[in-house]
């Protein structure tokens, strides 16, 4: 029977010792106050004239091929009454124009911040999975733990704690970041009186209805499991948090791969083929969030990723078990490749 | 109520390898219930791997464990607590926290995790360190703490590995009232220790483990059966030669001491010494732990030897 009580608390022992320190709150609080805050008050508060000047230049863009050659044909013609009826629309059509482009910047400087976000909290939580293994194999706490719980509940508790730190920190940054709008929102206005926010628009566009967003904490929230087995059992061969880094390094290589290969232009098959490499998976579909294949392919990717992560817990727990008590030097390339054989031999 | 009749352990055939070495050799052993259990001998042993076995961190190569009438240790997990031999904390935890989280690993509610929690730390005398973190905690302290974590639960069967080791003599008073404690309320302890002292003043039973197996085993005045005989004496070490029922002989100056087997009269074996020679002072004893341990240890090693 899977208890869940039992990997809860595990999860929320993982969770609490790291929100009760006062680090913590330091790296999760303040990098969104600097970006989100106080960045823009310096912003608006030292260059706010020269915004307000530029903003006023924007203004005149140049009309549209069509609405020239209109006013032009015309003005040939000698008919006024046409050019003068066509002046508004064409003011209209130049700020609809202008304002589609500034939109579609600020979507896609949105669409970058959220996808390098996501990857960060993923390699955050390495650090973190490494890092907890190895302070109970060193400190011979593991034993004890063992004697309660079983290697695969306590995997499962540090996972999920882990997961749970991570949305606390994006929770901390997405509430730093409406607070960071409003304050935006009303010095803009005193500045700027031309710059209009509306915060729920901003929540809707940006948060809700966000394609992007969505897909990124989907495939972070099944990637995170996977990964999270990959270097909990690697950390149980090691010692040393040095040793478990470095043992680590070809997982996380693997897993940040998506990043060189995807700006290359491979043509046939599709970037998103990527997807299907196992540890892959999270950071190429994170990353082709702006062009993600269609909905079988992409149900099929989703699949497969849970398919993968589940066939790892496996091997997972059975080389953790294997090794978390052992004190033996086991790391070497060499055996790391070989730990997937051997592990079958449980203890 | 449990009943007493039914053994609280039952090690059959247990048999564990390490790659190439063997750390338990077809362990037979059924340990009582409501007693305190010794597990004796030297460094490596099997005693740690034997504990490990029985609280299901290790499985067994082959053979079988049956723990408080199960033969599957996950189902008994939460009545059974352990101490390890090698102790450690959540440093940055505080210690209240650290005492309840075991006690939730456990199956207890939060709630009733933290009364029992604060129980424990009353009883230890504790309390006021509830609220500090782990790594502000002496040596002594820690282990105090790692052994309430043990209690939470209020085990059925306590599994302590050298809980002796690192306390200073108040401490390990503390550690015995408690392990006392504890059988009175019929749960069973089972320790492994180095110091023969202890044991015998602890224990009800105790097995002697070497190299893997059982060297000697059952309750402890039967395992001390046989005395020893401490004499002065004139003359040397051959006024002793041929007597019926003596083990062995250590002599030193005009002072000998002579290890008698279980069974002979050693009444008899005096009146044979009286009439070789002149006796100033003699002592009749039973033997200790301590003899016992070092005999079979060197036997176990000369049998080795022949093979």
């Amino acid at each position: 029977m899977y208890k869940w009580a039992l990997v809860w608390a595990v999860a929320h022992r993982e969770w609490s010792e790291a929100v009760s320190s006062p680090l913590f709150w330091l790296g999760a609080l303040g990098l969104p106050l600097i970006l989100f805050v106080l960045l823009p008050i310096g912003l608006f508060l030292f260059l706010g004239s020269q915004v307000k000047d530029e903003s006023g230049a924007l203004d005149v863009v140049p009309p549209t091929e069509s609405d020239v050659s209109s006013i032009v044909t015309h003005l040939n013609q000698q008919d006024t009454s046409v050019v003068e009826s066509s002046l508004p629309t064409l003011q209209n059509n130049t700020r609809s124009t202008h304002n589609e482009t500034e939109f579609d910047s600020d979507i896609y400087s949105y669409f970058m911040f959220v996808v390098l976000f996501f990857i960060f909290l993923q390699s955050i939580i390495v650090s973190l999975i490494l890092l907890s293994v190895i302070q109970e194999k060193s400190s011979k706490l593991i034993e004890v733990l063992l004697a309660s719980v079983k290697p695969l509940h306590l995997m499962d508790g540090k996972v999920l704690g882990t997961l749970l730190i991570t949305f606390t920190v994006m929770g901390t940054w997405v509430a730093t970041g409406l607070v960071g709008s409003l304050i935006n929102l009303a010095i803009t206005a005193q500045m700027d009186p031309s710059r209009t926010f509306s915060l729920l628009q901003f929540i809707v566009d940006y948060l809700l209805l966000s394609v992007p967003l969505w897909n990124c904490l989907l495939f972070f929230a099944l990637g995170t499991p996977c990964i999270g087995y990959v270097v909990s059992s690697v950390a149980a061969v090691c010692r040393t948090n040095v040793e478990a880094r470095i043992m680590s390094m070809p997982f996380t290589v693997l897993m940040a791969s998506p990043f060189i290969f995807l700006f290359i232009d491979i043509g046939n098959p599709p970037p998103w083929s990527y997807a299907f490499v196992p540890l892959c998976t999270s950071f190429t579909m994170m990353l082709l969030s702006e062009h993600l294949p269609a909905f079988p392919w992409y149900l099929l990717i989703v699949l497969w990723l849970i398919l993968y992560t589940l066939g790892i817990r496996w091997i997972a727990d059975r080389t953790y078990s294997k090794y978390i008590l052992s004190e033996d030097n086991v790391s070497g390339f060499k055996k790391l490749v070989g730990l997937a054989p051997s592990a079958s031999k449980k203890m | 109520m449990n009943d007493n009749t039914k053994a609280c352990v039952t090690f059959e055939n247990t048999h564990k390898k390490f790659g190439s070495l063997v750390a338990l050799d077809c362990l037979n052993l059924q340990i009582p219930r409501g007693s305190v259990y010794g597990f004796l001998g030297p460094n490596g042993a099997g005693k740690t791997t034997a504990m490990r076995i029985l609280v299901g961190i290790s499985k067994p190569t082959s053979g079988s464990v049956q723990v408080l009438d199960s033969n599957n240790i996950d189902d008994v997990r939460h009545l059974i607590g352990y101490l390890p031999e090698e102790k450690g904390l959540y440093k940055r935890m505080r210690v209240i926290d650290y005492i309840v989280y075991f006690g939730r690993l456990n199956g207890l509610a939060k709630k009733e995790a933290v009364k029992r929690a604060n129980q424990l730390l009353n009883e230890f005398q504790l309390e006021e360190w509830a609220k500090e973190k782990c790594q502000s905690l002496s040596k002594g302290m820690g282990q105090k703490v790692q052994l309430m974590a043990t209690l939470i639960n209020d085990p059925q069967l306590m599994v302590l590995d050298e809980p002796f080791s690192g306390l200073d003599p108040v401490n390990v008073e503390v550690v015995r009232t408690i392990i006392l404690e504890k059988v009175k309320q019929n749960s069973t302890v089972i320790l492994s220790t180095h110091i023969m002292e202890q044991a015998e003043t602890l224990c009800d039973a105790v097995v002697l483990i070497n190299k893997g197996k059982a060297v000697l085993e059952g309750p402890l005045n039967e395992v001390r059966k046989g005395d020893t005989i401490s004499v002065d004496h004139e003359g040397d070490v051959s006024v002793f030669d041929g007597l019926p029922g003596v083990i062995s002989v250590k002599q030193v100056g005009h002072s000998a001491v002579l290890s008698i087997e279980p069974g002979h009269d050693t009444q008899a074996i005096l009146q044979t010494i009286f009439s070789r020679t002149k006796v100033s002072q003699f002592n009749a004893n039973s033997v200790s732990l301590h003899e016992i341990f070092l005999r079979e240890v060197k036997q176990t090693e000369v049998e080795d030897a022949t093979d």
